[in-house]
Formats: C-alpha cells, structure tokens, sequence
C-alpha cells in the first residue's frame, strides 16, 4: 500500500516522456521568445486588503492589512517562475513570509513539473480560494488556516507533477507531489503541543512526504468539480526517541459547484473541503506514549459555502451584490486533552466595484460547547491587480 | 481492509484508470474541441473568481497569467491555448 504513491508518481512520469515531443501552444509563446523585450516576459502584480474586526462581546476591535507582491516570469518555451510574498504591518514587527516561490517546468500538453515551495494541492482551499480577493469572506474557515489550528497541509516544499486532460466529455486534473511534509510539536508546554505544524525547509527526518489530488469534472461546461487528496508523511523528529516513528495519514474531499441560473438572474457558487487526519504517534507497539497521551490522534475540518450573486440583472448596483454564507467546523484531537469541537457560522454581504475589488460585510458566530458565543463582525476591503501596475499597452508579438 | 484504505485504493485505481485512458485517446473529445476561446473563458474563470475583462491587460501580460492559470486551476493545454487567444485577440 506505501508503494502505491510511487508506481502512480513513475507512471505519471512515463506517460509524460511518451508526449515529450509535444508542440507548444502559440498563445502562451507569444512573449517567449528571446528576441522580444525581456521586460515582456515579466508581470509584476499582487493584491492586499485591509480588514477591521470588531468582536461584539468582547467589545474589543482590531485592524489588520496584507500585501502581497506576486511576480510572474516566464523564463522561456518551457520555464516559468512564479512568487508571492506576504508582507503584514505592524508597527512593532513586520512580518514578511514566502507564500510560494516555484520554478515550473512544461514537460508535455498533460504534465508541468514543479520545485521550491508551492501552495498545498491537497483540496482547493490552501491553492484556489485563500486569497481576500477570491475568498467570499474576510479569513479562512476554521482548521484551514496556520494562525488557528491547521488541519491539514497548507505548503509545500518539494517537487509536484501536474496537470489537466479531456476524459470524453468529462475533465480530470491530477497532482502528485513529494515533499518535506508537516511537523510534529512535541513540546508539551506549548498550545500547539501534539499538533502538526508547515514543514520547514529543513526536513525533521530523512522520511518524504507523499501525497496527490485527483480531481474529475463530470460535466463538459466545468460547473462541478469533485476532489479527492492524500497525503501519507513521517512527522516526528528524527532526533526524539520517543516520536520519531510518529506519522500522519490525511484525507480530503473536495467539491466545487458553479452555475448561472438564468431564472433567477444569479450565478449559484458552492465550495466545500473536508481534511481527515489521523496521527499515529505509535513506536514499535509501545503503548507508553511518554508525556503526550494516546497513540492515536483523529481530527476533522470541514466547511461549506454557498453565495449567490445576481449578476445577470441589468442594474449594476444589484447585480454588484452577493450575499454568502459558510459553515464550518473542527474537531481537535491533541494529546490527552477532551476532543475541542468548533463551529464557525460566517454571514457576508459583498460589493464588487469592480471584478478586482470587492468591500465585504461579515458577521460571525463561533460556538464551542459550554461556552458562550463569540460573536464578530468584519469589514474588509480586498483588491487584485491595481490597475496602476497595468496599463494596457498592446505589444505586437 | 479498512475503509479508509478502500477509498484510497479506489481513488488510486481511478488515477491510474484515467492516465491510461488519456495515453489511450489523445483525440480531444468534441464537447471541448468544439468549444471556443470565449465560452471557455466565461466556463472556467468563473469557478473561482469574477472574470477579468480582456481589456485589462496587455498580449504579453495575457500569455504570462495564462501560464500561471493553468497551473493554478490545472486547466488543459486546450482550454488556457484558446482563452489566452481570446483574450489577447480581444483587448
């Protein structure tokens, strides 16, 4: 069953080298070739927002903002580089950190190779929805985002294979990827103590991490997407001698619905992810797991989303609007601690002023067991691709 | 077996069922053959954000977010070939 991940990875690699002599599209090679401006073979751009957070209980409140440079360079045919830093102000400590920085190389038509640090391909949160502009709400769902607690993977640094192909009127896209894979905290001290932490660029053991999307497009007007991930990675530190057996299996489902419902006037659009991750922090069949309680940990996230927007009427300041709701929930296993059990209920009123900028309006509900309810609300403000950066300047290839 | 395993088994065998039918049929199916730039614009952009409008950027700036999306939403050489067309042929 461990082999599995590698007899998919070598076929994918086989089946890539009998498409090797695969034409390149015209389209995408316009700007490649080494006699036009190197400057045209750049697209400097990025997006940022600024949001405002007021937690109706607590009575406190909070402003945080993100900017986000992205560079795009396609370096020839073939090569293409591509990088997104995350710089978030603050007036004490500035953080900079590198969302992704990949060099991709076009092997065929069916497969791209990649390398460095990428967004995880494990369900479509981590790779398509996380930014502000994209996202109908102004943060994550619970367990999908790092400053909370993340379940599931949501970077990577390794090597990915990818791509996308017809399947008779259907489409499937597919990623395999190998990796340093996620972390196991064993400091019991901490908050986080018995959780999984984003790998570094420096592995805590010599064990890869395995894992692959497949993702299948039943319909040929790409309206629904239906995802399964994987993910199998050795986790514990190689140094520990009680945890470096430790390893952790993750699973995920993923759906994507989006169609224009001409009755109504509106574009219908549904996500939803559920991450399963299951560590196993057994040695050998010792039952003595040290300070960290159980040898089996079991935790769950999941969301779903709907928002609808009536962009087929004629009036732009309601066809601008978009009214979004989202449920999810985490289900925490850490240490011999009692199950947490979260559920976040998020409401958003959206306008779009344009379809780069969009100011939201959320309000939020978190509930825990046996405790009140955390109530918030959110005003935030995103934006892709300032126009200033872009000026249309139509270069004849 | 467990169940768990059983799913990932199955979601195995249908990766590797669908690479071969892939190797097997390298003819492109009408409903996407017949497909042109714009309906694939409007089809796939969509799934995750609003659309631009061609008018936003320049053919070069075209051509290097095509390659980012393709890669981003895992789109085929067919679909980000024809999009790109359309857009650069339409700014």
């Amino acid at each position: 069953m461990k082999a599995l991940p590698i007899i998919v990875i070598m076929l994918i690699i086989l089946h890539s080298s009998l498409y090797a002599q695969d034409s390149i599209p015209s389209a995408l090679t316009i700007q490649s070739d080494s006699s036009k401006p190197l400057l045209g073979r750049f697209l400097l751009t990025g997006n940022g927002f600024i949001n405002y957070e007021r937690r109706v209980d607590k009575k406190g409140e909070a402003w945080n903002e993100e900017l986000s440079p992205i560079l795009l360079w396609r370096i020839s045919k073939r090569f293409f580089f591509e990088t997104e830093v995350a710089i978030k102000p603050d007036i004490s400590n500035t953080e900079v950190e590198l969302d992704y920085a990949t060099l991709h190389y076009k092997l065929n038509k069916f497969f791209t190779l990649g390398a460095g640090k990428f967004l995880s391909p494990f369900g479509i949160f981590q790779e398509r929805l996380h930014p502000m502009w994209i996202n109908k709400f102004p943060d994550a769902p619970l367990g999908f985002n790092h400053e909370g607690t993340l379940i599931g993977p949501m970077s990577e640094i390794g090597i990915e294979l990818r791509g996308g192909s017809p399947l008779g009127v259907s489409k499937i896209n597919y990623v395999a990827y190998i990796s340093n894979g996620p972390a196991l905290n064993t400091n019991t001290n901490s908050p986080m103590g018995g959780m999984l932490e984003p790998g570094g660029y420096i592995d805590n053991n010599k064990n890869k991490a395995l894992g692959f999307r497949l993702g299948f497009l039943p319909f040929s007007n790409s309206s629904l997407e239906l995802g399964f991930s994987w993910q199998d990675a050795k986790v514990g530190d190689e140094k520990d001698a009680v945890y470096k057996r430790a390893r952790a299996v993750m699973h995920g489902f993923d759906l994507s619905y989006v169609k224009s419902i001409p009755s109504l006037k509106s574009i219908i659009d549904m996500k939803g992810q559920y991450n399963h991750v299951l560590l196993d922090k057994t040695n050998n069949g010792n039952s003595s797991m040290g300070s960290m309680g159980s040898a089996y940990d079991v935790s769950e996230a999941y969301f779903f989303q709907v928002a609808v927007r009536p962009a087929l009427v004629r009036k732009k300041i309601i066809s601008s609007l978009e009214l979004a709701g989202r449920v999810s929930v985490t289900n925490v296993s850490q240490m011999d601690l009692p199950n947490e059990n979260k559920t976040l209920i998020s409401a958003s009123l959206n306008y779009w002023f344009s379809w780069r900028t969009v100011v939201k309006l959320s309000y939020q509900a978190l509930k825990q067991k046996g405790e009140k309810d955390e109530l918030g609300l959110f005003i935030q403000l995103a934006v892709v691709h300032p126009r200033f950066f872009h000026r249309n300047k139509k270069i004849s290839p | 077996m467990s169940l768990m395993r059983k799913i990932l088994a199955t979601a195995v065998a249908l990766l590797m069922l669908a690479i071969i039918l892939s190797s097997i049929s390298c003819a492109t199916p009408n409903a996407l053959r017949d497909k042109i730039g714009v309906q694939l614009w409007s089809e796939n952009c969509n799934r995750c954000h609003n659309a631009p409008s061609p008018t936003d950027f320049s053919d070069a700036k075209w051509a290097n977010i095509g390659a980012h999306m393709k890669i981003r939403a895992n789109l085929t050489d067919e679909e980000i070939t024809k999009i790109v067309e359309f857009l650069q042929a339409s700014n």
